[in-house]
């Protein structure tokens, strides 16, 4: 599989960095092993036999998944990391200094506002939070300092868009490289680097691992500068994904098409499920005509993914006595698992944010996050049928 | 059964006891693995950082998880600590180390020699971000003091050191960090908590490479920090969680299987690395042998003092090191040439000086360089020494060096 781009989706999820091993001495296994070996012998003094050396700066088994997870961005490289905020770790490290300015979407994931808030900021990186849902936005807040635009789209849990095409012609203009965490929506359903970013991240603890069993972050680029600076800090911080958690990646990648396909179908029919019901009074999802950026999510990805968010009648406490009614929804953090996981932002995930803030930004207090699991919908819809009424 | 007092306990037991406890559920003896990133919550379970406690029921692995746990307390015990943190390599451990304590305008003391990763992140990253960076050999206990000043947040000392086998005293280097209000913090993963308990002897914080000595089997990295709640409390809700270099549940349940046998291994990594440098310093191209539990070493009195065992790792001097380094690659049967060290097996290196004092270590003073050649000359064979019978290596080196 020396040229990738010539494969589709699923091709390449199966069989890229996965070529039978067919070297003198080799299995043949179509399966790269776990290769737990933290260090690798030499057959001269001068030279790391097959480039390997200490895991930490090389090993077969996350090799493999760092071809794989470029081949599915469409990029020329690919990196993984022990988790999403490693991953963002490093690429802030490798691409700012002190003294540079960040511009960040305000709806970013708590945990990044508060790497760059709290971590950060102890070092004089300077950062503007803006509305990233209009590109303008985005333009007005450049300054001569600025090194970096961070995107998420679409965000956690209020599912706003940020045009990637758009403010990459913006950062391009400005010499400014664009990061775009596509944890949400996947590399099957959004091509960052296709639309014009220059980094994407993901948190492959959701969607690309699926399966709710395995921590990882990774980050895919193309340009060679960028690639260098990130992989010396990845060794140099050494927050490498192990072997046996890049295996069980690479497990859950080969279902990866199959799985978005039917986490989108799942969540636009529970997303319709609820946007009927009398008890439901806004669902938010991108698959839905009433979405404000309906069309922007139709031209940018080919699908919606599979996390929405719904507000119902209420109090705080009908909320609560909803989710604890569920069978199958699983009330728990995390998202992008084969099974169905459900939360309250109000008291989970959005605790620390202020009432008055929450609501203004739109977390009401009987707002829920859904992550549509790959179960039969029928099922997922009974289970919020009996637990609304 | 009733909880175990691992204060009073002994190494072995607590090597095999501390963190373990049977499965409530289904009663099994030896520890689950435990990979869910998620974990089912009642509905006002909050989800903040800020809010988070180490009591708290389980959330999300990057913030806590069963085996990782088990495993914190397991060193914790160990180390005689209050508290544990496990990261993904030492590395990782020792950036949210760094970047927990350190901010831009601070300045930090260090080991002119330190594992070179560490060397190399020092002279480059940790400037860059406007912390001020002071190595000094820190063998010497007055260049410690001269070099501590107003601002100076962190004394970090390696002992031994890599790659040189040096020591330092930590009690006398506690004494002037406490002195100046400032913290100490000891790599001690050549020595492993069965040889010294840096905690004991006044440091604030203790870092492992538990890929080394503590996983013992060279099949997972990972990294860990040690020291009392109030320290780490703090640093777990900042760099720990928020860097992300958290330990894959599978290395943490790897190592912690390691550890088991920790006790036993240290004595005979330390019996069988006796019996090699005695081997080595008798043998006639051999111009120099470095062990802590050799005599002839410079500072045999403080390793007597301060470690409870010797460890494995020797470092030797022949003539023509570049030369031997070959002839070793090619005529080594059991003895792998790899880089790494701690490992059940044994495992050498050739550390060329001229290419180290290039590439990593810089000196300021002629007195820093001196040491360093009074440890290495013009360069060294690091060498692990493995579980494998002593006769057997000995033989090896033996028809390697003829």
């Amino acid at each position: 599989m020396a040229n990738t781009k010539k494969y589709g989706f699923s091709t390449k999820a199966i069989h890229a960095g996965e070529e039978p091993d067919f070297r003198d001495g080799a299995t043949g296994d179509v399966v790269i092993p776990i290769h737990l070996s933290t260090t690798f012998a030499r057959k001269k003094v001068d030279e790391p036999t097959a480039g390997y050396e200490y895991t930490r700066s090389l090993n077969p088994t996350r090799n493999a998944l760092e071809t794989k997870l470029a081949s599915l961005e469409n990029a020329r490289y690919g990196f993984a990391f022990t988790s999403g905020l490693a991953a963002e770790s490093s690429i802030l490290l490798s691409l700012v200094k002190p003294g540079d300015h960040i511009i960040a979407f305000d709806d970013l994931y708590g945990g990044t506002k508060r790497l760059i808030n709290n971590v950060f900021n102890n070092f004089g990186f300077e950062v503007s939070f803006v509305d990233a849902v209009d590109p303008q936005n985005v333009r007005n807040a450049i300054k001569g300092n600025t090194k970096l635009v961070w995107l998420e789209s679409p965000t956690n849990p209020l599912l706003k868009l940020s045009d990637i095409r758009a403010v990459s012609e913006i950062t391009k203009e400005h010499g400014i490289v664009l990061v775009v965490d596509n944890t949400f929506l996947s590399p099957y359903f959004q091509k960052p680097l296709d639309l014009g970013a220059d980094v994407v991240v993901h948190s492959s603890t959701k969607y690309i691992g699926g399966h709710s069993d395995v921590l990882g972050g990774s980050v895919m680029l193309n340009d060679e500068e960028l690639f260098e600076k990130i992989k010396y800090h990845q060794n140099a911080v050494g927050a490498v994904l192990p072997p046996f958690d890049s295996y069980l990646t690479l497990r859950g990648i080969k279902t990866l098409a199959l799985r978005m396909e039917r986490h989108n179908e799942n969540a636009l029919e529970i997303a319709h499920f609820l946007g009927r019901h009398p008890k439901v009074k806004k669902v938010i999802y991108p698959g839905l005509d009433s979405h404000p950026q309906y069309e922007l999510a139709n031209n940018q990805a080919t699908g919606f993914g599979g996390v929405l968010s719904f507000e119902i009648e209420g109090t705080i406490d009908d909320a609560k006595a909803f989710l604890e009614k569920l069978e199958l929804f699983a009330l728990a953090e995390s998202l992008g698992g084969v099974e169905s996981l459900i939360e309250l932002p109000a008291v989970m995930t959005h605790s620390s944010v202020a009432k008055e803030v929450r609501e203004q930004i739109g977390i009401s207090d009987t707002l829920i996050r859904i992550s549509v699991g790959i179960e039969d919908v029928e099922d997922l819809i009974n289970d919020l049928e009996q637990a609304l009424s | 059964m009733s909880t175990i007092d691992f204060l009073h306990a002994g190494e072995q037991t607590k090597a095999i006891h501390a963190g373990e406890t049977p499965d409530p559920v289904t009663k099994a003896s030896a520890p689950n693995l435990v990979m869910s990133t998620t974990f089912l919550v009642d509905a006002d379970t909050g989800f903040s950082v800020e809010g988070f406690e180490e009591s708290d029921t389980w959330i999300y692995t990057r913030w806590g998880n069963p085996t990782i746990h088990q495993l914190e307390q397991k060193l914790a015990a160990l180390e005689q600590a209050e508290t544990a943190i496990a990261f993904a390599s030492g590395m990782g451990a020792i950036t949210a180390l760094l970047f927990h304590l350190l901010k831009a305008g601070d300045h930090i003391v260090i080991s002119d020699v330190t594992y070179a990763a560490l060397t190399e992140m020092t002279n480059e990253l940790i400037p860059e971000l406007n912390i001020e960076v002071s190595k000094v050999d820190t063998s010497d206990l007055e260049a410690i003091r001269r070099a501590v000043k107003q601002n100076t947040k962190l004394i970090y000392i390696e002992t031994p050191c890599n790659p040189l086998l040096r020591l330092t005293d930590i009690a006398a280097v506690a004494a002037i960090a406490h002195e100046a209000g400032v913290k100490l913090a000891v790599d001690s993963t050549f020595a492993t908590p069965i040889s010294t308990k840096p905690l004991l002897l006044g440091a604030d914080f203790v870092i492992h490479s538990l890929t080394k000595y503590l996983g013992g089997h060279g099949d997972a990295l990972g990294g860990a920090i040690l020291g009392s709640k109030a320290d780490l409390t703090p640093l777990r809700k900042k760099t720990a969680i928020r860097l992300g270099g958290v330990i894959s549940p599978f290395n943490a349940w790897l190592i912690m299987r390691g550890i088991a046998t920790l006790p036993i291994r240290m004595r005979v990594h330390e019996e069988n690395a006796l019996k090699v440098a005695h081997y080595l310093e008798q043998h006639p191209k051999v111009k120099k042998v470095i062990y802590p539990g050799l005599p002839s070493h410079p500072q045999y009195e403080l390793a007597k003092r301060q470690m409870k065992n010797f460890s494995g790792i020797i470092t030797f001097q022949v003539e023509n090191g570049v030369e031997q380094a070959k002839t070793f690659v090619e005529k080594l049967k059991i003895i792998h040439y790899a880089v790494s060290l701690g490992h059940h097996r044994s495992l050498i290196f050739y550390l060329n000086s001229p290419d180290l004092l290039k590439s990593s270590f810089k000196f300021n003073t002629s007195e820093q360089l001196a040491s360093w050649n009074n440890f290495a000359g013009e360069g060294i064979f690091r060498f692990s020494i493995g579980l494998e019978d002593a006769d057997d290596l000995i033989a090896d080196l033996e028809q390697a060096l003829s």
